[in-house]
């Protein structure tokens, strides 16, 4: 009652105020509780029986350590978990739905129901922990007993209070933790998407946005992440599933797989403690996801140690983001043939040779990104090429040992795959290798990124884009092209592309930004002139003739 | 540039032009703004009444060389009810036409009234001053014609507005109202002679409408243009309170 009191109704004023106008249905969620264990309470027994056999599941054996750490710091955690979820997930949930089906009328005698109502809303509150179910007559009684006690308290959890039944319920817990990991896998570590390259100076990011206040806005934002590149991902707030985990065995045994089947960690701290919890127990993770980001201190045996305690066979999604000390272990390379993404960038351990290897097991690659992983040459690219056809995405953009990388790589990639994303930043392509893979794979590829490929030239890209070579392109790197002087095409091509609204967008350095914008001005300048002049002649013209034409 | 043939669908086409002109028609019931509209964009005239509930919305596309011309044009209906639409009509559209039936001089003081609210909504656009039913006008008296020719050209300068002549039924000038919103607007040269003889369709343009007070012009693809056309430097008279009284 304390409880309802401060929560709902924000004072016991108005609470009582609430009663005496008799408008019980002010609140439409009120109703949940009152009806919502109605039902539950019509069938005791099988859900008993329910929660009885799901404990009995395989997921039983859970590690020791983790759950004594549950039970010392359960109340606290168990009443901010079931508030959090009262007011995040139960709209949501198909809960809601089971209980409009069966509404308890509270219309019909509104005054008499109020007082028992505000008890059930009360109880909504209450911890998860206890199980037993509730009956309306106890909330009576507890109502009459605590009303004399009634003061401004920090409202704390009384051991013996009953959890709402629908807590317990296997199947609607494993809803309630679906949305959480729905809502939790944005918080996957992940590389910040980038809208649009981070502008090389003031004068550049003034070209590339046409607009002071953004310019402005772009340039010092790129200044501030120069600075501290990792401020922005240690934002992300996570837990929310650890939560779950600490409400009472039946949450945490639902909750662990959905947590072990998203593996990611993004700080030594958290991977070296489920190595040391996985080390313990005997239990064989098969993750779909594996994601560590940026753990500079993990070292091969590390990993080694884990693989054994996780099987590949559902792995969807590899990634190893600037981890360079670590490849995959061996030891998974037989299982991998549901893997879709695989994005080791920054890695100096992979070479050709590892990637022969792994590319004869990778039948479903989509996406691979192997930027700054320095040692891969021309073979590492032709052996994944030729054995991974349904790739969609490849990255190998690089900073240093440009010459490891020729047209043969991206020629090879035109061959044997329809390859949409292209990276081949700092790479050695030339002019030819270019045409042969426009030739080969131009109708698939939608973003090519050639920065600082410094030895294409205006034999290449200019007379590509005149001859439509790369029909559903939509975004086009070309910062850093010192050779390349003609920008007319990519100007004439984009206006194109623009008057079918479906405008391509170029990333290019300050000067071929510059001729750019030069180019676009002139041309438009010759069409409004062209268009003004057809536009006098049409209205000098004879009307009578256009009067007879229509 | 002989090169081979490429994975691709040959060389890029020509970008054509693309203008959008937004035209509001004003003016009291039954004047004849939709039959003015429908006649332009469909060319067919039809002698039955319609009364237009709110706002009717037709587009012309008019192609030529290099350049498409699109008329959007607004039709507000005359009943006093529906004023409240008024801004569809006027805000965003570059030129307004403010249209009264040469057989009933009423609607022509009502003018003042569509042009104080017009010009309140949007200030920038380029009035036109349309008469309309020119093909009835003739059968009637000379005195009221020149009477009524008189008025509406002194509203005109007031206006500073293009005056024209128009008949929908016998298709006289209603091509060169259209025609000259858009010289109008992009400040074109236009050599289509005036017609300036009370009892004939008249036509005046060349003093009215000029550039100055726009600058802020609300035409959405205005063209960057510096030409300069020369008649219409100098106007006769910025648009005084006078019209309000």
């Amino acid at each position: 009652m304390k409880l309802e009191r401060i929560s709902s109704n924000g004072s016991f004023k108005r609470g009582r105020d609430i009663q005496s106008l008799d408008s019980p249905c002010t609140r439409p969620s009120k109703k949940i509780s009152p009806s919502a264990s109605f039902t539950s309470l019509k069938h005791k027994r099988p859900f008993k029986d329910i929660v009885r056999k799901y404990k009995g599941h395989l997921y039983q054996n859970d590690c020791i350590s983790s759950s004594s750490k549950v039970k010392a710091t359960r109340p606290d955690l168990s009443l901010k978990t079931s508030q959090n979820f009262l007011q995040n997930n139960l709209p949501t949930t198909p809960v809601k739905k089971a209980c409009n089906e069966y509404i308890l009328t509270p219309e019909a005698t509104p005054l008499k129901n109020t007082p028992i109502e505000n008890a059930w809303a009360s109880s909504r509150i209450v911890s998860a922990t206890s199980l037993s179910i509730v009956t309306p007559t106890d909330f009576k009684n507890d109502l009459v007993d605590e009303f004399s006690e009634l003061r401004l308290v920090q409202p704390s959890i009384v051991q013996h209070r009953p959890t709402h039944a629908v807590f317990e319920i296997p199947e609607i817990v494993e809803n309630i933790i679906r949305i959480v990991v729905s809502l939790e896998s944005a918080n996957i570590p992940k590389e910040r998407p980038c809208l649009r390259r981070s502008p090389q100076s003031y004068e550049h990011s003034l070209l590339m946005y046409k607009d002071e206040e953004r310019a402005k806005k772009a340039w010092t934002q790129s200044q501030l992440r120069q600075q501290s590149p990792l401020a922005i991902h240690n934002k992300n707030k996570q837990g929310t599933l650890f939560s779950c985990m600490m409400v009472n065995k039946l949450w945490l045994n639902i909750t662990r797989p959905f947590l072990f089947g998203n593996l990611h960690f993004k700080s030594v701290h958290s991977f070296k403690n489920f190595l040391r919890t996985s080390q313990e127990t005997n239990q064989v993770i098969k993750p779909s996801h594996f994601v560590l980001h940026k753990l500079h201190q993990i070292t091969q045996p590390d990993i080694e140690k884990l693989s054994s305690r996780v099987e590949c066979q559902n792995l969807k999604w590899l990634e190893f983001y600037v981890c360079p000390r670590i490849t995959p272990p061996l030891a998974w390379f037989d299982n991998l043939q549901k893997l879709e993404k695989l994005i080791i960038p920054g890695n100096k351990h992979i070479d050709d040779n590892f990637l022969l290897r792994l590319s004869q097991n990778l039948p479903n690659l989509k996406h691979l990104d192997l930027r700054a992983c320095d040692n891969v040459s021309d073979s590492g690219v032709v052996c994944i090429a030729s054995n991974c056809s349904k790739l969609k995405n490849f990255n190998i953009g690089r900073h240093r040992q440009g010459n490891l990388i020729t047209s043969v790589s991206l020629v090879a990639l035109g061959k044997y795959t329809q390859v949409e994303t292209v990276g081949f930043a700092g790479c050695d392509i030339d002019d030819a290798g270019i045409w042969e893979f426009a030739r080969l794979n131009g109708e698939n590829v939608k973003r090519l990124s050639l920065n600082s490929c410094h030895l294409l030239s205006d034999y290449s890209l200019p007379i590509l884009f005149a001859l439509n070579s790369f029909p559903n392109l939509a975004v086009l790197e070309i910062r850093n092209l010192d050779k390349i002087t003609d920008v007319r095409h990519f100007v004439k091509y984009n206006l194109w592309k623009k008057s079918m609204s479906a405008p391509i967008l170029i990333e290019a350095c300050e000067r071929i930004t510059k001729l750019i914008d030069e180019e676009e001005n002139r041309i438009k300048r010759i069409n409004s002139f062209i268009a003004l002049k057809d536009m006098t002649a049409w209205a000098n013209a004879d009307d009578e003739m256009q009067d007879k034409l229509w | 540039m002989s090169t081979p043939s490429t994975g691709g669908n040959g060389s890029i086409p020509a970008v054509r032009n693309q203008v959008e002109v937004q035209v509001g028609l004003v003016g009291d019931a039954q004047v004849g703004k939709t039959s003015l509209m429908v006649k332009y964009v469909q060319n067919i005239y039809d002698k039955e009444y319609t009364q237009t509930l709110g706002v009717n919305f037709l587009k012309r596309k008019v192609s030529i060389r290099s350049t498409d011309i699109i008329f959007s044009i607004m039709d507000l209906g005359g009943q006093r009810e529906f004023i409240n639409m008024l801004p569809i009509a006027t805000v965003g559209s570059s030129v307004i036409i403010f249209l009264f039936d040469l057989t009933r001089p009423e609607t022509l003081s009502s003018i003042k009234e569509w042009y104080r609210q017009a010009y309140g909504l949007n200030d920038s656009a380029i009035p036109i001053l349309v008469g309309t039913k020119y093909d009835l006008l003739i059968d009637l008296d000379p005195e009221y014609q020149e009477q009524i020719s008189r008025t509406s050209m002194k509203y005109a300068q007031v206006m500073n507005a293009p005056l024209v002549f128009c008949s929908t039924a016998k298709s006289i000038n209603i091509q060169k109202i259209f025609k000259i919103a858009l010289a109008k607007i992009f400040n074109l040269t236009l050599t289509i002679p005036e017609i300036n003889e009370i009892g004939d369709p008249l036509l005046v343009y060349k003093h009215l409408g000029s550039q100055q007070r726009r600058h802020h012009s609300s035409s959405q693809d205005r063209k960057s243009n510096n030409m300069r056309n020369s008649s219409s430097s100098s106007s006769s008279k910025a648009p005084s309170p006078g019209v309000n009284s």
